[in-house]
This record gives structure tokens, sequence and C-alpha cells, in this order.
């Protein structure tokens, strides 16, 4: 296994491990080489298959729910080697990640409702990325979705709490 | 018939689709993901406008009323059939759209069905999606050349290039904003004709005017429409035109692809059904109008044109022809933009190495080459791209079922895949230009064969 492929399959489990655990999340969030990118859909399907296989994740179910996934004990155990104890605090006492902590931080800072595109240039997280925190965040409440167009973020206060706090 | 209220309200429009399509939406579209899916940021209220102006097309709002001439307010049908599957989407294909992560249906296939499955899907998506787009386009060049005596490929042309630059500009962020524009202008239009003739004439008027109308066609979803039949008018057959045109259609993939979350994605498109299925009635309304002014033995599409000639009052004329001219645009812009996503992200980028910086440049030069070539069928084969097309929808049926396979079975490999797609497609082609499609819509015995080699693959695999 590639030390790449390694780095993608823990992200992945980190990922589920935060609730960003549909599909969509994984092909939106996970980077791939120039070689790969025409077959992001394939190639997270390859890891799933994997990881599934490893038992690491499971699937939610059958049908539509396929594409939704749990972590198991042995990916968390997985996940937890890999990463700082720092970070294995936050995803267990919050439920987010990093890149989580670093927008609900952002809007604390910035004090204002912030679209996409200003998250991205600010945290230097990928667009594509965005949305599928910002989605784990409202759904974990800590943020709030607003736009008739465009999106627009904002902190609620468990996000404050949460920001400040952590 | 042209004159300077006509002139202006077609100025106005084409002003506003400026302002929204380029000047607008510039700046938004800064990454691929913006350019294709929106960056997934759509709300709901949008994604309901911009669903339910792809339904009022420059075909549908011309056909809804004929319909109604004809059949009263049995020829809702034309849109609700649209409405039921759009109503349906979500629960079924429209979720998988979403929770794939997949830009375009051909890409979601792969994963389970492999790349030459893709690369068939693709190309059938292609083909269906550049016909759809050039009727369009011969659509709106009639439209203007009926008012102001231009050229029809002049017409063509001119908002050839009009559309061509705000989907190049910001690719699928162009096409929402301006969507929801022209679905505005086009109620606008049709309320504006509806109220015009209730107000002048009253309701009455269509049991007492000079060709009454009888009381079964005010029967909504009724009227006199045949309900059973395998070809149009049916209101089973419209049933399967739509959903054909709905599930398996590129563009419908990519407008769920775009939304906010799952939530929003149930709500926009429900509530683009509901009012797809509320403006049907609106629209039927001049339909039934039209019958008692003009009498019977009027066909077709020139059903509008001769009730607003009978109208006569220019606002109003003019009102309706933006409606008809935001009908059209709203859905050639859609398809173009579907057609733009399936070649970029099918076929371009899955085989050639394309760095992230160069990405943008080559999605706005394809969307500008493919308008062209849109452009181009439409004044040299006008005719050819209407039959063409009507064979394009039956395409959707084998790949209908893959999508169904990949979200919820998953039992066929990659040969298996291969002969759902090439069986009923070849099986199509054969009777869609033979006599047999003189009695049977092709359509309906390309989903049958679909669906019988389906269940012999699915029985097959338990026994």
């Amino acid at each position: 296994m590639t030390k790449e492929v390694e780095k993608q399959k823990i992200k992945v489990l980190k990922m589920i491990y935060t609730n960003r655990n549909k599909f969509n999340d994984l092909t939106d969030s996970i980077s791939f080489s120039e070689e790969a990118r025409g077959i992001r859909l394939a190639k997270v399907k390859e890891f799933v298959d994997e990881l599934i296989k490893e038992q690491m994740i499971e699937s939610n179910g059958g049908g539509i729910n396929w594409y939704i996934f749990r972590i198991t004990e042995k990916g968390k155990r997985a996940v937890s080697e890999n990463l700082s104890a720092e970070e294995l605090e936050l995803i267990e006492k919050y439920g987010i990640d990093m890149d989580g902590l670093n927008i609900l931080k952002l809007l604390l800072r910035r004090r204002k409702n912030l679209n996409y595109d200003q998250i991205s240039s600010m945290t230097n997280i990928p667009l594509e990325e965005i949305a599928s925190i910002c989605e784990m965040l409202e759904g974990k409440k800590y943020i709030t979705r607003s736009g008739l167009f465009r999106v627009y973020v904002r902190l609620t206060p468990l996000g404050e709490k949460t920001a400040k706090e952590a | 018939m042209a004159n300077i209220e006509v002139l202006m309200a077609i100025l106005i429009y084409s002003l506003a689709i400026i302002l929204a399509g380029i000047v607008f939406v510039r700046k938004w579209a800064t990454r691929e993901s913006s350019l294709i899916v929106c960056g997934r940021e759509v709300g709901a209220f949008v994604t309901a406008a911009a669903q339910v102006s792809i339904c009022v097309s420059g075909g549908f709002l011309p056909l809804l009323i004929a319909y109604s001439y004809v059949f009263g307010f049995g020829g809702v049908w034309i849109w609700w059939a649209w409405g039921i599957m759009t109503l349906a989407y979500p629960f079924v294909i429209g979720i998988f759209s979403r929770r794939s992560g997949a830009y375009t249906p051909a890409e979601a296939i792969e994963a389970f069905h492999g790349t030459s499955s893709r690369v068939i899907v693709g190309a059938l998506l292609v083909y269906s999606l550049f016909f759809l787009t050039a009727i369009q386009y011969v659509g709106v060049g009639s439209v203007l050349s009926g008012f102001f005596g231009i050229d029809r490929n002049l017409g063509i042309l001119l908002v050839g290039i009009l559309m061509s630059l705000y989907i190049a500009t910001g690719g699928l962020w162009s096409v929402t904003v301006t969507d929801v524009l022209q679905i505005i202008f086009a109620t606008v239009g049709i309320l504006g004709l509806v109220i015009y003739f209730v107000s002048t004439f009253g309701w009455d008027y269509l049991f007492t005017g000079p060709h009454p109308i009888s009381p079964q066609k005010l029967v909504i979803g009724i009227g006199t429409i045949p309900f059973f039949g395998w070809k149009s008018p049916a209101v089973m057959s419209m049933l399967m035109f739509n959903l054909l045109l709905v599930w398996g259609g590129a563009y419908y993939w990519q407008r769920g692809a775009a939304v906010r979350s799952e939530k929003t994605l149930k709500l926009g498109f429900i509530a683009g059904g509901i009012a797809a299925i509320i403006l049907a009635v609106l629209g039927a309304i001049i339909g039934l109008y039209g019958y008692v002014l003009l009498g019977p033995g009027l066909k077709g599409v020139g059903v509008l044109g001769n009730i607003l000639t009978k109208v006569g009052i220019p606002w109003l004329v003019g009102l309706m022809l933006v409606a008809l001219f935001a009908a059209t645009m709203s859905t050639a812009d859609a398809t173009t933009m579907g057609m733009a996503t399936v070649v970029w992200n099918d076929f371009i980028k899955k085989f050639k190495k394309i760095p992230e910086d160069k990405a943008m440049r080559n999605i706005r030069v394809i969307v500008l080459v493919l308008s062209a070539i849109a452009i181009l069928l439409a004044i040299f084969a006008p005719y050819q791209a209407v039959r063409f097309y009507v064979f394009g929808t039956m395409l959707y049926s084998p790949i209908l079922l893959l999508l169904i396979d990949a979200a919820y079975l998953r039992i066929l490999t990659e040969k298996l895949a291969l002969i759902l797609l090439i069986v009923p497609t070849v099986i199509g082609l054969i009777v869609q230009f033979s006599y047999i499609s003189k009695t049977v819509d092709p359509t309906w015995l390309t989903i049958v064969v679909a669906v019988i080699i389906y269940v012999i693959v699915y029985i097959g695999r338990k026994v």
C-alpha cells in the first residue's frame, strides 16, 4: 500500500468517524493525483470496498443506505493510532475534526456570516470539501446555513461555545 | 406584428438575462465545482424555480395551450406528467444523485458497471441533449422570426450567442440565476393572459361565447384526453416519456447534485413539481379561451400564435412573447450545460490529464464549441433535429435501469450492463425507423426490453 493510499484511507476513516459519512462526502473530500481525477467515484468505491473488507467500516444497510457508512471499533483504533491526542480528543468530545474546528474558529473570529468561497480562501480547505464539512457542522447544530442563492454560514450559540472551548 | 412594446419587452428581458447571467454571477464561478454543481450551494427555492423553468419550455408551453384547446382541462397532463415525475424524483433517483457525489449519471454508473458503461451512457446522453438543445434553438428562432420578420437563422444565431456567453461565464450558476428570472417572466406572461381573459370575458363566456365548450372539458385533469394508449397524447404515454426524460436525464441529475443537502433536494423538487401542476391549470385556461374565441380546426403550436393575434393588445402580446422566449431559453441553457458537463466530466477529464487551474478555461471552451454545433444543427438540419430528439429520449430507458441498479440493488456486472445498454437501444433504433413506430412509441419498447433483461438477470442471480 502506498503512503498516499494509506493517508487517504485514514482520512476516509476520520471523516466517517466525524459523521461525514455519506459517499458524496468522501468523493468531495478525497483528493487524487491528476491521473485519478476523472475516476474519483470509482476510486472512492475501491477505497470503501477495501475498508469494508478490512472491517474498518460498515455500510448502513442495503438499497440507497449502502451509500452511508459507520466506523467499526477496529476502524476507530486505526484512526486513533494515526491522530494526535489533541485531535482525538476533539473528535471524541465534540464530534468534529480540525477542519471543522478551524471553520468554527474562523466564524468566531470574523463575527459575520461567510460564504463557502470566503471560508475556503481563509482556511485553505478546498472549496469542494467546504459543503461537506458545513453539512456535518449544521447536523451537529454548530452552524446554520441560509441564503437565497449562495450559502451563508452563521455560528450558533453552541458553535460559539465550542469554538471558544476547544 | 413587431411593434415598440414587443421590442421593448424583449430588450428588457435580454438585458436582465445579461445582467444576471454574466455580470451578477461572474465572481461566483471560481472553481470547477462552482461551474458544474454551483459548489453544492443551491437552496430549495432556487432549485424549485430552476426545475420548473425546465418544464415551462418552448415546446411544452405552446403544447399545453394546444392540448387544452383540444382536450380542455385534460390538456394539463402535458405538464402534470412532468410534475408527477419531478415530485417523485428525489425519492428514487434524486437522492442518489446527491448521495453518490457524481456530477453526471454516467460517472455514478461507472463505479458499479465499469468504464465502458460510462462511455456509452455518456455518449447516449450527449446525443439526446444535442438534439434537445437544437430544437429549442429552432423554437426560439421561429418565435423571433414570427414576430419581428427577421430570418429564423438570424434569430437562432442571436439567441445562441447570448446564451453561450452567459453559460460559458458562470456555468451552472448562470443557468440557475437566469432560470429563476426566466420562470418569473414566464409566470407573469401566463398570468397576464389568464387575468386578461377572465377579467375581459368572465368565466361564463366559456359556455356562452361563439364556440362554447362542453362541461366535460372543464373537469380538471380529465377533460377529453385519452388515458390509455401507446402514443401521445395518451396520458399513459406522457407519463412514460417524462419518466425517462426526468429520471434518466443528465440535467435533472446535475440539479440534484447541486443542492445544499438531501432535505433541500426533496423540498426543491417537490415544490418544483407542485408549481408545474398549478401553472399547468393556469396555462390551460388560455387554451380554453382560445377555443371559445377561435373555434375548432387549429392544430399544434399554431394555437398560441392565433390566440395572440386575436388578443392583439401589444403589451400583453409582448409579455406572452417574452414568456415564450424565456421558456425556450431556460430549457436550452439547461440542456447545453448538461451536455457540456457530460463531455467534460465523462470524456475530457476522464481520458486526459488536465490540471485544476486549466479546468475552468476548458469547460468554457467546451460550452462554446457545443453551443456552436447545436446552433449549426438548428440552422442546417432543423427537421432532422426534431426526429432524432424523439429517438434520443428512449435511450434513457437502459440508463435509468442502470441508475436504479447502482443505487439500490447493484447486481449487474460490467458485461451485463453492456447488454442492458446495447440491446434495447438497437431494438429501439430499428423500431423508430420502421413502420411499427406509427402505432407504437419505441420508448415503450425500449423500457419493456430493458426491464425484461434486468428481471432475467435478477432471477438468474437468485437461482
